[in-house]
């Protein structure tokens, strides 16, 4: 395992792609710094690192993955080169996990160099963090692992679909339906069951009155839209960047209280062994050429 | 007779589609083989599966005498090296990064060796140019040296010389000689040219349909192969009887022309066919070859 990690990450190294995207992965945090400077909105420090994983940032986290996967792993398939591993003896196991590894660090390295950059100048400018430190420790824990269920999902595909093209545009439709899926079962979560009425009596008096909201989901559906949102990727970053259907983006999460931390934390690892369990079975039972 | 690879009643479909039929063979310690057969007879699944790339539907093979489904098999293979159909190669690197790759997926401490390798191969001088602007040749030649990286025991080779102009094949059959006389490596290679596979071949396996017809060494082969004279006559009167009184086989390939195999003097042959009112017009003599022996033993059928 340690050799093919080994020979990955040396082919990491030597892509000149990998090196474009994380220049232009980390020139986000130094933009988004540098534009504070002459602005009148004020971004905290808390809300750039949870950027770092969230709905802003997140789809660009997901394409790096998804390129890196199909420019790794799917171009294995391309040139054969997938054959000199298993020649020499590597089982398709090991092969599989090596690969998933090397994802996560690469996606975890480039959270890292986002978190590093944010310290080093966007601290300077934004000013320190005033959230807890609980707040800071639980948005890096189920970013992480909300980064490593990304690297699962891409590697999944990457390694069963066996093209680089194909991977890439399933990969895209993947992460596309996935954060419209998010937002879709966010928003239904988000519907009220009771709302505020307005009417205007005969002497011209508006009048208030609340009752049911005919067009809320029911409560079942209510849990299962919620449990979606916690158990998907993209619905987790959503809930990370902290963004709110009826007060759109919140940076104090704690005061809205919402967000599900340690049940994330759990889904992201289920998210992962399902994910990789079938990667593994269908890498293990296909024919390769 | 120890064998590094054997195959017993190895089949394997893809759907309904039977690739390979029952196939048995063995491939002996320190031995050239080649594996011949048509487009379509079986050649490279067989190699795909014996590299692990593909599980058989049914049957068994071993490596060293570890059997596939074993744990040993993943050691054995360590053993091994191959070439499966065209060289795998990363083309966006050099030769010299191409093989770092593989001594890091085989473990190697250093990189040491890898010039050496290089020169083997003739493609130290190649410095930073991509393998992708290599030509088809020096692909080839890199595919045999990242296939000798882990100085295997046993390397497959899967049709090594298609697409090589001439000096490149004699260059390869030269680098599979040496190998397999000074580092007693086993070679299994596949080929379509079976003149050039007849220089440095010990032992040949044919395979059709998805089954191995036929297993024999070369010097089998050199025995079997018959000495053909090809004749032609004036007249077709009596020239049976003429050519029974021969006592060898022959074949009439026209109605004044024909073959016989064995071995016979032409002035023999002449007073026979003389005695018979029968007058030799033109003759001569041929070897069989190893590409007449496989059309014979595939019953005429022609290559793809």
């Amino acid at each position: 395992m340690i050799k093919l990690l080994r020979a990955n990450m040396l082919r990491v190294v030597k892509s000149v792609t990998f090196w474009i995207l994380l220049a232009l992965y980390t020139l986000y945090p130094i933009i988004i710094a540098l534009l504070q400077i002459d602005s009148c909105i004020r971004i905290s420090s808390d809300k750039m690192l949870s950027l770092n994983y969230g709905i802003e940032v997140v789809p660009m986290q997901g394409l790096i993955i998804a390129l890196l996967c199909s420019i790794l792993f799917s171009v294995d398939f391309h040139n054969g080169t997938l054959r000199n591993k298993i020649v020499v003896g590597h089982s398709r196991t090991n092969i599989y996990l090596a690969n998933l590894l090397t994802m996560m660090i690469i996606s975890l390295a480039m959270s890292v160099i986002y978190i590093i950059i944010l310290f080093a100048l966007g601290m300077p400018i934004l000013g320190k963090f005033t959230e807890s430190a609980s707040f800071i420790i639980w948005t890096i824990v189920d970013g992480s692992l909300m980064l490593m269920a990304y690297s699962s999902l891409m590697t999944l595909i990457a390694m069963t679909s066996k093209n680089s093209f194909v991977a890439l545009i399933v990969s895209l439709l993947v992460l596309t339906a996935g954060a419209l899926l998010a937002y879709y079962m966010d928003y239904l979560v988000s519907i009220p069951e009771v709302i505020t009425v307005v009417y205007r009596d005969e002497f011209g008096e508006d009048l208030f009155t609340e009752m049911v909201n005919e067009y809320a989901p029911s409560k079942a559906v209510k849990v299962f839209c919620r449990f979606i949102t916690d158990l998907l990727p993209s619905g987790q970053s959503l809930q990370i960047s902290g963004y709110d259907w009826n007060q759109g983006w919140i940076f104090d999460m704690f005061i809205r209280g919402k967000i599900h931390y340690w049940q994330m934390a759990l889904y992201s690892l289920g998210f992962i062994s399902v994910t990789s369990g079938a990667g593994i079975l269908i890498f293990k039972k296909s024919n390769l050429k | 007779m120890e064998y590094c690879l054997t195959v017993d009643n190895l089949s394997k479909n893809y759907r309904k589609y039977l690739a390979l039929d029952g196939a048995t063979m063995r491939v002996p310690i320190g031995a050239i083989y080649g594996f011949i057969g048509k487009n379509g007879a079986g050649k490279t699944t067989l190699i795909r599966v014996i590299n692990g790339l593909q599980s058989p539907t049914s049957g068994t093979y071993s490596i060293y005498g570890a059997t596939y489904s074993s744990k040993q098999i993943y050691e054995a293979r360590k053993r091994m090296g191959a070439i499966v159909e065209s060289p795998s190669l990363y083309g966006l690197m050099t030769a010299k990064d191409n093989l770092k790759q593989q001594y890091l997926l085989l473990g190697k401490p250093s990189f040491d060796g890898i010039d050496e390798l290089l020169e083997m191969v003739d493609l130290k001088d190649t410095g930073k140019k991509l393998v992708k602007n290599f030509s088809l040749g020096m692909r080839q030649r890199l595919g045999i040296a990242i296939a000798l990286a882990s100085d295997p025991d046993f390397v497959v080779l899967d049709e090594p010389i298609n697409g090589l102009d001439p000096q490149g094949i004699v260059e390869i059959r030269e680098l599979i000689l040496k190998l397999n006389k000074e580092r007693n490596i086993t070679f299994l290679i596949s080929s379509h040219i079976l003149d050039e596979l007849s220089k440095i071949a010990t032992h040949y396996g044919f395979i059709d349909k998805g089954k191995i017809l036929k297993e024999i060494t070369s010097e089998e082969l050199f025995a079997s192969c018959k000495k053909r004279i090809l004749f032609k006559v004036d007249t077709d009167a009596n020239l049976c009887s003429a050519l029974d009184e021969t006592g060898l086989e022959y074949n009439l390939t026209s109605q004044l022309e024909g073959e016989l195999y064995g071995e016979i003097s032409i002035s023999a042959l002449s007073d026979i066919l003389k005695s018979h009112g029968i007058t030799l017009l033109k003759v001569s003599e041929s070897d069989e070859t190893l590409e007449s022996y496989y059309i014979n033993l595939l019953g005429g059928e022609k290559d793809d």
